[in-house]
Formats: C-alpha cells, structure tokens, sequence
C-alpha cells in the first residue's frame, strides 16, 4: 500500500496478521476488539525518519521534548493547532511543589508524603498511589529544573485549595506561558521547533506489537479533520503522546458523562479534543476512570473560558474572602476546599453563589505579582460596591443573614480555627466586612479531565490486553490516567505534566532503535 | 435621462446595496464584522473609521462615478479572469510557468517594479468601474490619493494585503524567499519593516477590551500571521477563546 493510503481506506489486514495479533495479545480469534484492530500495515517507505515523536507541545510534550533532545535524540514536535503550548499556555501558572525553597523561608513545614496525602484525599482514594507518589516526590527536583534548566521566573507562593499548606509556585507571567514559553526558547537553542499544524492520524504499530511510528497530517487546519496532507514518520526509538485532556470535545466527554452538555463552559482551548486518545485505544491502549471530569469552581457566567475571574477567585476571595449562597446570605463551603466539593456545592446552591472580598482583603492580595487585578477591573466580571447593602442588593441577598456570616467568620478568625467548615486559617488571616465590597458571580467550567491512558511510573503506556507496557509508545500529562484519580488539586496539573514529561522523555531517548 | 441624472440613480441603488449589507451586519450581531469603533494595527498602512453611507450620501464621487463594485459590497475576486491561478492557489506557481507567468510574479521574482495595473489580471472580473482611472503604474499611495484609508473609499478591508504590499512595491519574493512553493515568511520577517512588536503594541494600546499586541500568552500568540492573513481574509484569532471583538487589517 502507498503511503498515506491507509488513513482512507482503514487497516487492511490478512488473515494471517489478524492470528498473529491475536495470539501475541493472548486474545481469542475473534476479529473484533482493540487487538485486532490495533495492527495497520507498515508503510513500504517513511517519509520521515526520528528517534523521537513528541505529540503535543503543552507541558508535557515541551518537557518531554526536552528531555529526549538533551539526551541526543532527534526529536520531531508536533501540534495540530495553529500555535504551540495547549492549554499549558493559557492556563493559570500555578505548580505545586512539597519541600520548596520559599516554604523553609516562610517556616512552612511540608514534605512530598503529605503533598501526596492531599492528592489521595482530593482523589477520593483513586488515584494510582505510585504514579501520584511520583509526582509528588519529585515536584522539588522539577522545581530546581524549571529555575536552573528552562529559565522560568516566578512570583510568589499561595495556598489553593486542598492542599494542607501553601506550596503552590506562581509564574511571574501570571500563566503557564511563563513555562511555555521557555521551554520552548530552549528547545530552539537544542534545534527542536514546534511544527504546528500536524494532526496526527494513526498511531503505527507493527504485528510485532512495536510502536513503529505515525501518520500525520501536514499543514492541517483546524477543525478540519480531512484537511492537509498524508505524511508518515518513523519514530526509531519511540512515539511519546502528550496531546492533553478532551474537554473541549462534547461528543467525547459526553460519552464519559452525559452530564456535561454542550451548554456548560469550559476552560479549555478548542483543541482539547479527543481524537488522539481514540487513535491510542484503536491501537490497544487501556483507558483509566475517563468519566472523572473536573469541573473548576472559579468560572464565573459574566464571561466565557477561564477569563479572569479565576484570578479574583483563587488569588483574592479565597484568601482574603468569602463565598456565600445568595438564597440564604450563609457560606456553603470550605472556600479552600478542593475543586469537585466546592463545584459540587455551587452547582447544589443553582449555581445562585458568589465571592467577595472587602477593601483590606483586596489590598493585600494585590501586593501579589500574579494576581491581575487590572484587567479584572477592565472586565464586567468584577463589580465594586460602596456598602455591603449595596452589594446584598445587586445579588438579592438577605442583608441581615450576609451580616450574620460575616460575624461569624470574624470570630472564628479571633478563634484561629474555622469549626464550620474547617478552612485553613494562617496566623495573618484578615477578617472581613469593611467597605467597599468587590464580588464576582461563579459558575463551575469543565475543566480537566482526570481520565485517561493507564500508563506506569516509567510513563510507558499499558496494553488493554496484557497490562504490559506497550513496545515504542509513552505518555505524559492530561491524555494520562490514574495520576489525580477523582479530583485533580490545583497546581497539581504543571507537577504531573512536567514530572512525567521529562520521564517519557529520557525513557524515549534510552530506547533502543528498532530499524 | 441625463447622463447625470443616471449618475444619480446609480448613486442610490450602489446606496441601497450598501446600507442593506451593512444592516446585515448588523443584524448578524458580533460574531460577524462589527461596527468599527476601535483604532485598529495599522502596520503603517491604514487604519481608522469607516462611514460608507454618510460620506456616500454626501456627495458624488468625482472619478468613481456611482457605481463600485468592490465598494458595493462584493467579496474578493476569488478566480481570476482566463481561469488562471487564485489567491488561494499561489503555492502551486507552477500552474502559471506552464501558461506565462504572471506579471506581477514575474516582476517580482525577478526584482523588476511591479506593473500594478489591475486589469491585467482582473480584466473582466469588474473589480473596477468603467470610468476608474488606468491603474498601470500606481502605487498604493496613489491608491490612497482617492481611496483615503480615513475616508469613505478606504480600501480597507476590500482589498487584500498581499495586494496592498504588492502595490506598495513589497513583491512576493521580498516575503517568500522560496516561491515554490511559498513558506510562510514567519514574524521576524514581518516585523523587519513593520516592528518592532512594541512599537505596534503601542499603536493599540487603547484598544478595548485588551491590547492584541500585548497578549499574556507570550510570543507563540504574537505571530503577525495568525490574524494578519495576506491572501484570504484576516482573522481575529483572539475570538478563538475571547469575546474581543477585534476589526483589523
């Protein structure tokens, strides 16, 4: 067959490879299921030759690439989209790191055990303890890395919720362009540069149950699935997918949880879609708990995507603030609670909540870099009121109650303990209710999507039928599953990426060369 | 009825068309072309407001006479006349080698001045009235000495900018070093004349609700050609994720 023939035509096998799959994926002889699905025919000549094939150029893919190039692989980086960086570019700059530098300045005592503890509770017990672990171990040393090897500036540290102590970095950039974009500055320095829009098709693996390489399409433009050209590449060494979460792909995650209709929001770009993990379960991956979808407590309905009321929510209020239910004026939640309870809870109030802070808690959060609170001035997310009548108003708020739970608030901060709800309350914990008042409406965002290939600690990923690691073919990031198991916490995101990026990365370039 | 009095009569129906185009827009709502309300990139070419009907309405174009396609709302001429190459199709510049080359190419590639005259492409294609002055031998700035990029004839938006740097004496080589087939030229090259990018960040900087030349998301989302499009129509590749509601050249 022509190269490039197979994406038109699907696998067409002979009898005898669909016994020789069967067999070697100790399947019976049936011609349906992954396993003889997975094997497509090898191309008689590639186009392209590698040691490596990133897909996916968001944290884990950058670092990834990084890491094989630094080893002396030659590397090809793809991305579907038009620019590079995912929903790692956008997204909010926060990495969350057990044992750091600024916590030992700040007396904060924290260790990778008790990061790990915290994503075992947020993760309802799901979480695959060893991947998790792996994180949570080496977030330090990918800290020093990101400073000493990429370059990166950042910020300050903060508390997020779920996690028992402040731990989370934030990038001077304010965003997760503050890694990206040196990352990806230092792969040009290594001679690897993103090739934007390349989709790739088929994941190519041989009856030998070897990831050999892909087919991709060449100057493809997004959403256009038949648009570009049919190009094959040879990955010698290994395939590494780093092609991130499918939030933003309504059919898929529907599939995953009907719930989420294309009427909810989300936080992701429009390539956060599914196809590639489609491609990597037809070749005989193993799909680990895809309905575990998060969704982030700090969207607000006044504007659309991630948008800037995150800022307000997880720099300000949180800290500085409260979030009460409008119908009754009370809290509902620990503000700092992890993402899925306080979603949960908004979505239980009718999405009818909101946060506030007052002047002093504004104030203070703004001596924060990271926290914009410009441009949320800029926007209509925000909206400023001279007395808390007024705001108790705007939001049809029963003003003796909202009194009511301010006080109550204030005495458990004289009390250095929240009974209600158990928030974390630091030694400089602020009260609240001195005017003005400043308040963003909130909605939960889908957001990220726990779910995802099973992969181990060496981010191989698994085969659906043996549990074995699959010959040539990796996985970092979003696309993976197990990491965060019900609930991912905050920052936790970065740490994954980067953690297991780098592995799949170094992994890739110490596999042998197949051709 | 007197040559004027056709003049006239052509002057309202040309009026009609536009201001029926113009409230489809509107009625469209934002995610079609707003009204422009904003100062706009202007890449030192053009920029500013557009008031078709009340300039239109002022008076009778001297030179245009009533009646202008392009103006009356017609897209860009997607085929051009003797069913040679589109705007589209200039990655394939062999097609032209084996039918003469084209003018403009050919006196591009080969670093002579463009010709500039309009019909020798677009002969047949009415892309310019009948009493439109011979084009052979302007330059975009004598584009400009009609078609004020302020005024009520601003080209902006009718024309391509592929066009508009062809005009200007940027011919294709001087941003696609390879033109067979053409690379895309890539943002350094575009900000070696048109740079640097804080120079155009400042010439926005009052844009609402966001400078687009100031993103957060560092240099992969301040690439001139992921809005600034030369042979198809620009995009706002911000909308993508934003409600900003950009009009750019």
């Amino acid at each position: 067959m022509a190269k490039g023939e197979s994406s038109k035509t699907g696998p067409k096998l002979t009898r005898r490879q669909m016994l020789r799959t069967g067999a070697l994926a100790g399947a019976s002889l049936t011609l349906a299921g992954p396993a003889t699905a997975a094997v497509r025919e090898m191309p008689e000549s590639w186009d392209e030759e590698v040691d490596v094939v990133v897909i996916g150029t968001g944290f884990s893919g950058l670092a990834a690439a990084f890491e094989a190039a630094k080893a002396g692989a030659d590397v090809a980086l793809l991305e579907k989209m038009r620019t590079p960086g995912g929903n790692s570019i956008i997204n909010g700059g926060y990495l969350s790191v057990a044992g750091s530098p600024r916590q030992a300045e700040q007396g904060i005592e924290d260790s990778s055990e008790l990061l790990l503890q915290d994503m075992l509770k947020a993760g309802q017990g799901l979480n695959h303890v060893e991947l998790a672990r792996t994180v949570a171990e080496q977030s330090a040393s990918t800290l020093t890395w990101t400073i000493d090897e990429v370059g990166v500036e950042y910020g300050g540290m903060t508390q997020l919720g779920g996690h028992a102590v402040p731990r989370s970095y934030t990038t001077a950039a304010g965003s997760g362009s503050g890694i990206v974009v040196p990352l990806l500055e230092r792969l040009g320095e290594l001679g690897v540069t993103p090739r934007t829009g390349t989709l790739l098709k088929h994941l190519i693996r041989d009856d030998d149950g070897r990831v050999k390489g892909v087919m991709v399409h060449d100057r493809y433009r997004f959403p256009d699935e038949a648009s570009g050209t049919p190009k094959t590449i040879m990955a010698r060494k290994a395939v590494i997918l780093a092609t991130g979460g499918f939030g933003n792909d309504v059919a898929f995650r529907q599939l995953q949880d009907p719930r989420l209709t294309e009427d909810l929001d989300t936080t992701n770009q429009p390539g956060a879609t599914g196809e590639a993990i489609r491609e990597a379960l037809r070749i005989g991956c193993v799909n680990v708990q895809p309905s575990w979808i998060q969704l982030g407590p700090w969207g607000s309905p006044d504007e659309r995507g991630f948008g800037v009321a995150p800022y307000f929510v997880i720099g300000v209020s949180a800290l500085n603030g409260l979030m009460v239910d409008t119908q009754t004026g009370k809290r509902f939640v620990n503000e700092l609670a992890d993402r899925k309870t306080r979603s949960d809870a908004i979505i239980a109030t009718g999405n009818k909540a909101i946060v506030f802070c007052d002047a002093p808690g504004l104030a203070k959060a703004a001596e924060s870099p990271s926290v914009k609170l410009d441009r949320l001035f800029e926007t209509e997310v925000l909206t400023e009121y001279a007395t808390l009548q007024d705001m108790a108003a705007a939001h049809d708020i029963p003003l003796e109650a909202l009194q009511a739970t301010i006080d109550d608030f204030n005495a458990a901060v004289d009390a250095g303990e929240d009974l209600e709800f158990g928030r974390y309350m630091p030694d400089d914990q602020l009260k609240t209710g001195e005017a003005p008042f400043y308040a963003v409406r909130v909605a939960p965002k889908i957001h990220h999507t726990m779910g995802g290939l099973g992969i181990n600690a060496d981010a191989q990923a698994l085969d659906l039928a043996s549990n074995a690691p699959i010959p040539g073919l990796y996985a970092a990031g979003e696309v993976t599953g197990g990491v965060h198991g019900a609930s991912r916490l905050g920052s936790c995101a970065i740490a994954d990426c980067l953690v297991f990026g780098r592995i799949a990365g170094r992994n890739a370039a110490a596999e042998p060369n197949w051709a | 009825m007197d040559g004027q009095q056709k003049h006239r009569r052509l002057l309202r129906l040309c009026l009609v068309t536009i201001t029926l185009a113009l409230l489809a827009v509107f009625v469209a709502g934002p995610q079609a072309s707003p009204p422009r309300s904003e100062p706009v990139l202007t890449f030192g070419l053009w920029s500013g407001h557009t008031h078709f009907g009340v300039a239109l309405a002022d008076g009778n174009h001297p030179v245009l006479g009533g009646h202008h396609p392009v103006l009356g709302g017609k897209e860009w001429p997607r085929q051009l006349s003797g069913g040679g190459p589109t705007p589209q199709t200039h990655g394939n510049l062999s097609v032209w080698q084996g039918t003469g080359r084209h003018p403009v190419i050919e006196a591009s590639v080969t670093g002579q001045n463009p010709l500039h005259d309009c019909a020798s492409c677009h002969e047949g294609d009415a892309v310019l009235s009948e009493t439109h002055p011979p084009t052979a031998g302007m330059s975009m700035n004598d584009c400009r000495a009609c078609h004020v990029p302020d005024g009520p004839l601003s080209l902006e938006g009718k024309l391509s900018l592929s066009h508009t740097h062809i005009l200007s004496g940027v011919g294709c080589a001087a941003c696609h070093e390879n033109t067979d087939p053409p690379e895309d030229p890539g943002t350094a090259l575009c900000l070696a004349c048109h740079g640097p990018l804080e120079t155009l960040a400042a010439k926005t900087a009052d844009v609402s609700p966001t400078n687009p030349h100031e993103s957060p998301h560092g240099p992969p989302f301040a690439e001139c050609s992921l809005c600034h499009l030369q042979h198809e129509p620009s995009e706002n590749f911000c909308s993508t994720c934003h409600d900003f509601n950009f009009n750019l050249p």
